[in-house]
């Protein structure tokens, strides 16, 4: 007999004993098939589990490797967290700078934050804010982004620019909080203690504007402050779900494009929001939304996760992901996630001459933001 | 001991007298055996099946392939014994509406034919067997939204009618075990447990195909091969007439280019592969049947973790007095011969409880 109960997976705190959450493979070897990392190298989680049973050491590519994209979990006969005990071991480990993207320097730049700051991050948007209101916004490490990442036609600022002008155009002036990073990428790589301060500062800073709702338009920040905070009774949203919320209010422009949708792990298979973004596509006037071939609870992973390590695996993965996006015919592929957004751009932008895809990669608030007609402004202007 | 219940119309005020017998709920073999012995030994019995006709789901996956059983419908066999004995009432498209009494001597009123008829029984079987898993509820195989895929049990029904999709051109048949079986994803509402019949189906179904077109690949993805009831002859007779046998179990079957591919980590190899295939069978497994919960509740039966009924004392006896339970209603899914051991036990227990009574 089975007790199902016993089934869930070990708690996150147990350092104790990081066995315990593979202790009940049964080696089935699902985890291995699905893995969008074992399609392009010799990843096996399944070995990786028995390896680890048998008393080996993880080694740091075991550890690099995993996209914590939680499609193993989600297939798992025995709901084994592998992205957790990969996670739990990261934090034993020591990771060195070659295991990361960009010099590890996103990573840096979260130990400085906790460290080298008092403040949390600047923010330079147009539009109506309001500091008093219980609305608030949050627009994430998008500036970061555009400073630290060498690409000419993506552009970060924009996706805080668009939250802010739809808020503005449904008549919300929002708080635009100054918050340090939400710590995603700190908890994921395994630094619990930077994770730790940046959450303990944050929260402190959230409780302290006293709102109700803090949008975000990350889809790892939704994740991060809705399941790893504990902020009692401030709503999390996220944008998509904030559109969806007010699909109605809307009126579009007459557009004939044909988009798909790029279900990021951390809003999908994390939080189960795989509805409010179609919702929201599905209601843009004109626009013909199609799946991609692997769409929702299957949606196979963007390649990158926490910067760590981007190599030859990790644009293999990206490139796939733009095949299937071109194959469904749509000329947008829209995310719900500026992680996503970047390493998907990352790779369009670098054109080989092999690679020629005709397809652009929007960013859900950006796109609703691009498309929607200012009902306000226009009414105040007749 | 001796005269056959009187079933009572309700309303009526008809003097009864309560005589020593059973009242079985379900309709599935276990029943079967359970009923024929019992009107056997001379025991009232009335059967409440809630489908039209009695057999469960031995009606479409019939077969138990210990050697005398090949190739016969075996429910047919107890029914033949059970039409022919007075002792047996058999109502069919009949459901338990309301349990009155939940204690011996029970009361329960059944719907049937429009009516609602009162029964009363000194003993009761809870024998309703299992529910199929339904196979759709595996997105990631993607049954029923795109072809070629079946379950063993669309596949035995398309032998029984000589239309299987197989024939020379075919080129390889993959079958997926442990489909909705020994899997703890609560989404899925599958069976936790091992449903210890579809191994044995499916290397029969597997066997068969190799045989009939030895041409064509025919693949096992499992787990674990599990030959319950003394099958392993089959599993033996399968490798020997070819049938490949990778281990593992597969992420993915989806449609790719038209053509059906299926996705695996041959965990024997270390290899990811990903393999076409012209047809794939699911050998889904079972769970509790819809109605078997309540059916429990209302006579105050306990059910175990994975809410089949619970068997408080080996191999039949459930946590209510008087009440009985077989087959694969009780403990998990179970394949034919263990049903029809455990009809038998029921049989006996409901014999000597009754024997009981009379002191």
């Amino acid at each position: 007999m089975i007790d199902t109960e016993k089934a869930i997976p070990a708690m996150k705190s147990s350092n104790s004993d990081i066995l315990a959450i593979v202790r009940e493979c049964f080696q089935c070897g699902l985890c291995t098939s699905i893995c969008p990392q074992r399609k392009v190298s010799k990843y096996n989680p399944r070995a990786i589990i028995h390896s680890a049973l048998r008393g080996n050491k993880l080694t740091n590519n075991d550890l690099t490797d995993c996209l914590t994209c939680r499609q193993c979990l989600e297939n798992c006969p025995q709901m084994i967290d592998f992205p957790d005990f990969i996670r739990e071991n990261r934090a034993i480990t020591v990771l060195k700078e070659e295991d990361f993207a960009h010099h590890n320097i996103f990573n840096l730049l979260q130990i400085f934050m906790r460290d080298m700051i008092e403040s949390g991050m600047k923010f330079e948007y147009e539009g109506e804010m309001d500091s008093e209101s219980g609305f608030a916004y949050f627009p994430g490490c998008i500036d970061l982004f555009d400073r630290f990442l060498d690409l000419q036609n993506t552009n970060f600022h924009q996706i805080g620019q668009s939250a802010i002008n739809l808020m503005n155009k449904m008549g919300i002036k929002p708080n635009l909080l100054s918050l340090k990073c939400c710590g995603h990428d700190a908890y994921w790589v395994g630094d619990n203690e930077t994770f730790d301060k940046l959450r303990e500062y944050n929260t402190q800073k959230i409780k302290e504007a006293g709102i109700s709702t803090l949008l975000v338009s990350c889809a790892e920040c939704y994740y991060t402050f809705e399941e790893l905070y504990d902020l009692n009774d401030v709503k999390i949203q996220h944008i998509s779900q904030f559109l969806a919320e007010r699909q109605n209010t809307f009126t579009f422009k007459e557009n004939n494009s044909v988009l798909t949708y790029h279900d990021p792990c951390r809003l999908g298979r994390f939080m189960k929001e795989y509805d409010a973004p179609r919702t929201v596509l599905d209601n843009i006037l004109g626009v013909k939304k199609v799946e991609l071939a692997y769409n929702k609870e299957n949606c196979i992973c963007c390649g990158v996760s926490a910067w760590l390590k981007c190599d030859d695996r990790s644009r293999a993965i990206m490139l796939q992901k733009l095949d299937e996006a071109v194959q469904t015919g749509a000329s947008t592929l829209v995310v719900g996630c500026t992680k996503c957004f970047a390493h998907l751009n990352c790779v369009l932008e670098d054109r080989k001459p092999q690679h020629q895809y005709p397809i652009q990669i929007k960013e859900l608030g950006t796109l609703v933001d691009e498309l929607s007609i200012d009902k306000l402004s226009e009414d105040a202007e007749k | 001991m001796s005269t056959k219940i009187k079933n009572i119309a309700n309303g009526v005020k008809e003097a009864y007298y309560i005589t020593n017998n059973c009242l079985i709920i379900g309709g599935e073999i276990a029943a079967l055996r359970a009923a024929s012995d019992l009107a056997a030994l001379g025991i009232p019995v009335t059967l409440v099946n809630s489908s039209k006709e009695l057999g469960g789901n031995t009606k479409i996956l019939q077969k138990d392939f210990s050697e005398n059983f090949i190739n016969k419908d075996i429910h047919e066999s107890y029914l033949e014994a059970l039409e022919s004995n007075p002792q047996a009432t058999i109502l069919n498209n009949a459901q338990i509406t309301k349990v009155v009494q939940n204690h011996s001597p029970f009361e329960v009123e059944v719907q049937h034919e429009g009516t609602i008829q009162k029964i009363i029984a000194r003993t009761v079987i809870l024998a309703m067997g299992f529910e199929p898993f339904d196979a759709s509820k595996l997105r990631e195989y993607r049954y029923g939204t795109i072809d070629g895929l079946m379950t063993i049990a669309d596949l035995e029904d398309a032998f029984k009618k000589k239309n299987t999709p197989i024939n020379e051109k075919t080129e390889r048949v993959v079958f997926v075990l442990c489909a909705g079986s020994r899997t703890l994803r609560k989404e899925l509402k599958a069976n936790p447990d091992c449903s210890s019949f579809c191994c044995n189906y499916a290397i029969n179904q597997a066997l068969r195909i190799k045989k009939e077109f030895p041409d064509v690949e025919v693949i096992l993805m499992y787990m674990d091969i599990r030959t319950m009831g003394n099958h392993e002859f089959l599993y033996n007779e399968a490798r020997r007439a070819g049938v490949l046998f990778i281990r593992g179990r597969p992420s993915m079957v989806n449609r790719i280019n038209s053509e059906l591919m299926i996705d695996i980590e041959n965990s024997l190899a270390r290899k990811y592969e990903s393999l076409s295939a012209d047809l794939v069978v699911l050998a889904i497994g079972g769970i509790p049947t819809p109605n078997g919960e309540k059916i429990a509740a209302d006579f105050g039966v306990q059910l175990t973790s994975n809410k089949f009924i619970k068997i408080t004392e080996k191999p039949v006896k459930t946590s209510t007095p008087g009440v009985f339970a077989c087959g694969s209603a009780c403990e998990g899914v179970k394949n034919i011969s263990q049903s029809l051991s455990e009809g038998g036990a029921a049989a006996m227990a409901v014999f000597k409880f009754l024997k009981e009574i009379e002191k």
